[in-house]
């Protein structure tokens, strides 16, 4: 690693402040999954106790992040609140976790819609409602151990153990079609994930072939020269495993069936959390760890977000559930963010951040309204709704502030992400950004029409007595709104905390990227030819 | 051929001695008295006494020289591993088998007489105690197969087991005289010196030598494409007796395979990765394919079983110290899940019937919730999911491949694991799923349960803290020869 010039020092001058004191980190952790334990063992009488609880630690652990957010240090661009043991000495593997602008909102945002959700499906889980909620706090846990761990095999273990409560979610209060959808998730997300556990493997040799030193920690492998000719192979094995569940597009297929057989609640989880896994996992792993692969690349990537970004938004404007609708939606908005990533510049990498906490917020509080529309028609058919404005004015107002926010109208959260790739995707190349610009309209149309015809399309002649939003409804769906108003008008707080973090990963990759250029300067000079032309460059 | 009597250091097999006489006391008991319950006690105190005596002998020297039997690290880990197994299945067929039928006088003292094959088997450093202890281990096997004397697949099973067995029987003897044949000794250490001076791995008798052995070698432990008893055995056997054959047999016989390329034929090996790495690919994946379309539990588990051979094969492919280490691992690891998945599936049993089919398991979750959990954890341990020992046990082998650079074989295996995801874990799925005809719960002695419980804290606690476990089998490596 000291031959290499310090690579670490993306992640150097790890800071400590007051409440740094407690293993907050772990705590974040280990609190749901405390919390699900409880759930499962004991033989709770009656559905009430099992869901409160379930309740009061989502929003402990809410509570917990929000002061993690009060004690982040916004100026520093390395990781926080590090914490570090031995775990299997034998290999070196080490449970590693800390925190920087990058996962920060990723968890923040993870702990905000877990109780979301939970809120969201308090009516709605007829059946053995202390199992639901006990995985939903495990696959929180799982979800905020990926955005933690600083362990190649820590991060591996949470990537993989993490399917397991979605799987069950599905599996077991999902739609008529659920043994097809997780068939389908596992062997999808699992298969890809597995090929990048024979890349670890290998990179984890070649670290300890040019080291010595055996070990997980990526901070340290950072610092691998991988050899030229395992560099396609192991980057495509990262990259798969990240793009299956991004879902990029050719790998999407899994998610709209996933999403349509999915429980309401459980779906705000599919569509946000569990896909900015992927989105997050190339900015925290291939970039950093593969910075040629990613960048001699990444006319191709980029080609598939941009390819998946119309994709997602034609097949969504044919679609008939509604359900599936929003899974394209996200199919869509998931390749904007990949676009963001993978432009390599400033703009490009805030706003993919901000667009991924921002869909999970305008996706999640949409889905949380088909999920109460739900309840009353038992339908996710929108040719069965039409006229739903009429009946419940109350639902239809949030519906189309949601769906404003997905379209990105300025002022909501959306456009502040949307608008800041854009930026970073003219900065590379024109046409990419003309062509994402273009799918903005691509993007209003869909989601408009859905909305139209939801709400104010040709009723079907039975009669219904739908009943308004109740006031836990209303409450459910106000609180994501707030913050939705709050990203639109106000991105600052998100932005100057991301900037550091971002800044220094550019940096990383870039310097990496000339290190290499020095050391092999002869070596393919097509792919020096394209490197150049993607040349990083910070604000 | 010479054979002298070997002055053999009667404190060595002190731990066989005792299981031998147990295991005799134990038939006398049954004959005189006929009481089940002191022939159970006797057996499990023979097993009991026998692992206190080789826990003494951990981390001794190893004795070899001139003598028959091996008492190393690395032997005294397997032996106590096989004891392990023999009491867990003792505990696990406690109830069971007075319920389906099975002479228990003759049975526990059966077992006795099959793991002291395993033992001696493990131990031995001659082919001709190699034959006679896989013989001892086969025969004791044929008859606890076929144990449950009024159901005829119980049976046919032994029957099949018994034909197959004795044919391949026969391969494993010509096998051996064509290395007696070719190098004029039987005792692993002469063979070695015989060999070690000959240029390009020996001459050609001692490959058809090596391919006749592992044929009856290949045959014990299930390897494609000798695996062909292995579904109708496992399914027809009394079903702690499937875990027994599935876990302690095959281990023996690995044991034995690592013990023999390590030592006698490290020089012919270099000619045999070849051949390991398309039985080890035909294992995984045949086994998995096939077990995809099971819809009979027992049979799913036994394909299933065959893939897990593929896994340790990894290994012998890759044929290192951190291979060994793998090896040694997830041997340990399979014999735990082995023993947990068809514990649980005894314990899943209503009354003297089974539950075979898939179907049975629909939603079983809510009468049996421990034996659901504990088979839950040991199917994704099966699959290989993090925070289970099974991981950590593929985690080994597959980086013993990258490190040996057979990637293209770690490749293989995971994709391989990935295929297992369908069957593992749409049994687990089932078992939760709300069950469409009522299912009555029955009870399950205590004993069983505490055992299938054990075992499955026991995958979790070796799949979060592996590092104890580890320091033991880095020091049984150690003890075999450097490669």
């Amino acid at each position: 690693m000291s031959a290499l010039g310090g690579p670490g020092e993306l992640l150097k001058g790890a800071t400590t402040m007051d409440i740094s004191q407690w293993p907050i980190l772990s705590m974040l952790i280990f609190l749901p999954v405390a919390g699900a334990g409880l759930l499962f063992l004991i033989p709770w009488r009656g559905d009430f106790l099992p869901k409160a609880l379930a309740l009061v630690v989502a929003g402990l652990n809410l509570l917990l992040s929000l002061a993690l957010f009060r004690a982040f240090d916004p100026s520093s661009s390395g990781m926080q609140f590090v914490e570090k043991a031995r775990w299997i000495p034998e290999i070196g593997a080490s449970y590693y976790l800390g925190i920087d602008g990058i996962s920060l909102f990723m968890v923040l945002i993870t702990t905000f819609m877990v109780p979301m959700a939970l809120l969201s499906s308090w009516e709605q889980v007829e059946r053995r409602p202390k199992m639901f909620y006990g995985f939903m706090l495990l696959l929180e846990a799982g979800l905020i151990g990926i955005f933690l761990a600083l362990d190649l095999l820590l991060f591996y273990v949470f990537w993989e153990v993490m399917l397991l409560p979605m799987y069950f979610l599905i599996g077991l209060w999902g739609g008529a079609e659920r043994r097809y959808a997780t068939i389908k998730l596992i062997i999808y997300t699992m298969g890809g994930s597995l090929l990048m556990l024979v890349a670890i493997l290998v990179l984890y040799f070649i670290h300890q072939g040019q080291t010595g030193e055996y070990t997980f920690d990526i901070t340290r492998l950072y610092g691998t020269t991988i050899p030229p000719q395992a560099l396609l192979p192991m980057g495509l094995a990262f990259f798969a495993a990240f793009a299956v569940k991004s879902p990029l597009f050719p790998f999407h297929t899994w998610l709209p069936d996933a999403h349509a057989e999915a429980p309401i609640s459980g779906a705000v989880d599919i569509t946000g959390l569990l896909i900015k896994t992927g989105a997050y996992a190339f900015l925290r792993f291939l970039l950093p760890l593969f910075p040629e692969f990613s960048i001699s690349y990444a006319p191709m990537i980029v080609m598939l977000a941009l390819i998946a970004n119309i994709y997602g938004a034609v097949v969504a404007t044919a679609q008939q559930d509604l359900k599936r609708l929003i899974a394209y939606s996200s199919v869509s908005h998931v390749g904007l963010v990949i676009l963001g990533i993978f432009v390599f510049n400033l703009q490009g990498v805030e706003g993919a951040i901000l667009m991924m906490v921002s869909i999970v917020l305008a996706s999640g509080g949409l889905f949380m309204g088909v999920g109460m529309l739900y309840k009353r028609s038992r339908s996710k058919d929108i040719s069965q709704m039409g006229g739903v404005w009429r009946d419940m004015p109350l639902l239809g107002g949030f519906f189309m502030f949601f769906t404003l926010a997905s379209v990105g109208i300025p002022g909501l959260s959306n456009f502040v992400g949307e608008f800041l790739i854009f930026l970073g995707a003219f900065r590379a190349n024109t046409f990419y950004g003309v062509l994402a610009a273009f799918v903005m309209v691509l993007t209003a149309v869909y989601l408009l029409w859905m909305f139209w015809r939801v709400m104010f399309g040709p009723s079907p002649a039975v009669a219904r007595a739908w009943q308004d939003l109740s006031i836990g409804e209303t409450v459910t769906l106000t609180i994501p709104a707030i913050v939705i108003l709050l990203m639109g008008v106000y991105p600052k707080i998100f932005l100057d905390r991301i900037e550091p973090s971002a800044k220094g990963l550019l940096g990383h990759v870039e310097k990496k990227l000339v290190q290499r250029e020095d050391l092999r300067a002869g070596y393919k000079s097509s792919t020096g030819e394209k490197v150049h032309g993607h040349r990083l460059s910070s604000r | 051929m010479d054979i002298a009597f070997p002055a053999v250091n009667l404190k060595g097999v002190l731990p066989q001695l005792v299981v031998t006489s147990f295991a005799v006391a134990g038939l006398l008991v049954d004959a005189f008295y006929r009481s089940t319950r002191m022939v159970f006690a006797i057996s499990l105190l023979g097993l009991v006494l026998a692992l206190l005596l080789f826990l003494s002998n951990w981390g001794k020297d190893g004795v070899y020289e001139g003598a028959l039997l091996a008492v190393d690290n690395y032997t005294v880990f397997f032996n106590i591993l096989f004891l392990l197994i023999a009491v867990a299945t003792m505990l696990l067929s406690l109830h069971y088998i007075d319920l389906t039928g099975v002479d228990s006088g003759k049975y526990y003292p059966l077992i006795l007489f099959a793991t002291l094959g395993m033992m001696l088997l493990v131990s031995s450093m001659d082919l001709l105690l190699m034959f006679l202890s896989i013989e001892l281990l086969s025969v004791s096997m044929y008859i606890l197969v076929g144990s449950q004397r009024e159901r005829w697949v119980s049976n046919e099973a032994a029957m099949k087991y018994l034909l197959m067995g004795a044919f391949a029987s026969a391969f494993l003897l010509f096998g051996i005289s064509l290395v007696f044949g070719a190098t004029g000794s039987t005792s692993f250490i002469k063979i070695e010196s015989a060999l070690g001076g000959l240029a390009g791995g020996g001459p050609f008798l001692i490959h058809i030598g090596i391919a006749m052995m592992l044929v009856g070698l290949g045959f014990k432990i299930a390897m494609v494409p000798f695996h062909m008893w292995a579904p109708d055995v496992y399914d027809g056997a009394p079903t702690p007796i499937t875990g027994f054959l599935s876990t302690g047999s095959k281990i023996a016989v690995f044991a034995l395979i690592l013990r023999l390329l390590m030592n006698p034929f490290s020089v012919p090996y270099s000619q045999w990765v070849v051949a390991f790495w398309v039985f080890a690919v035909l294992s995984m994946t045949l086994g998995n394919v096939a077990a995809l379309l099971q819809r009979n539990v027992k049979r799913m588990l036994a394909y299933s079983s065959i893939a897990h051979a593929g896994y340790i094969l990894i290994a012998v492919v890759a044929m290192d110290g951190r291979a060994m280490e793998a090896a040694l691992l997830y041997m340990t690891v399979y014999a735990i899940m082995g023993l947990t998945a068809f514990g649980c599936i005894a314990l899943l049993a209503k009354g003297e019937e089974e539950r075979f089919s898939i179907e049975d398991y629909t939603g079983l979750a809510y009468n049996y919730p421990l034996q659901a959990v504990v088979l839950s954890v040991c199917l994704l341990s099966l699959a290989g999911i993090p925070l289970t020992a099974g991981f950590i046990g593929k985690f080994y082998l597959f980086s013993a491949a990258v490190k040996s650079g057979f990637i293209g074989l770690a490749v293989i295996g995971v994709l391989n694991s990935a295929i297992s995801l369908y069957y593992y874990l749409g049994l687990m799925l089932r078992m939760y799923a709300m069950p469409t005809v009522a299912v009555e719960g029955m009870g399950h002695p205590l004993v069983g349960k505490l055992a299938v419980a054990l075992l499955g804290i026991l995958i979790l606690v070796l799949g979060i803290y592996p590092s104890p476990l580890l320091g033991v089998i880095k020091e049984a490596v150690a003890a075999l020869p450097a490669i």
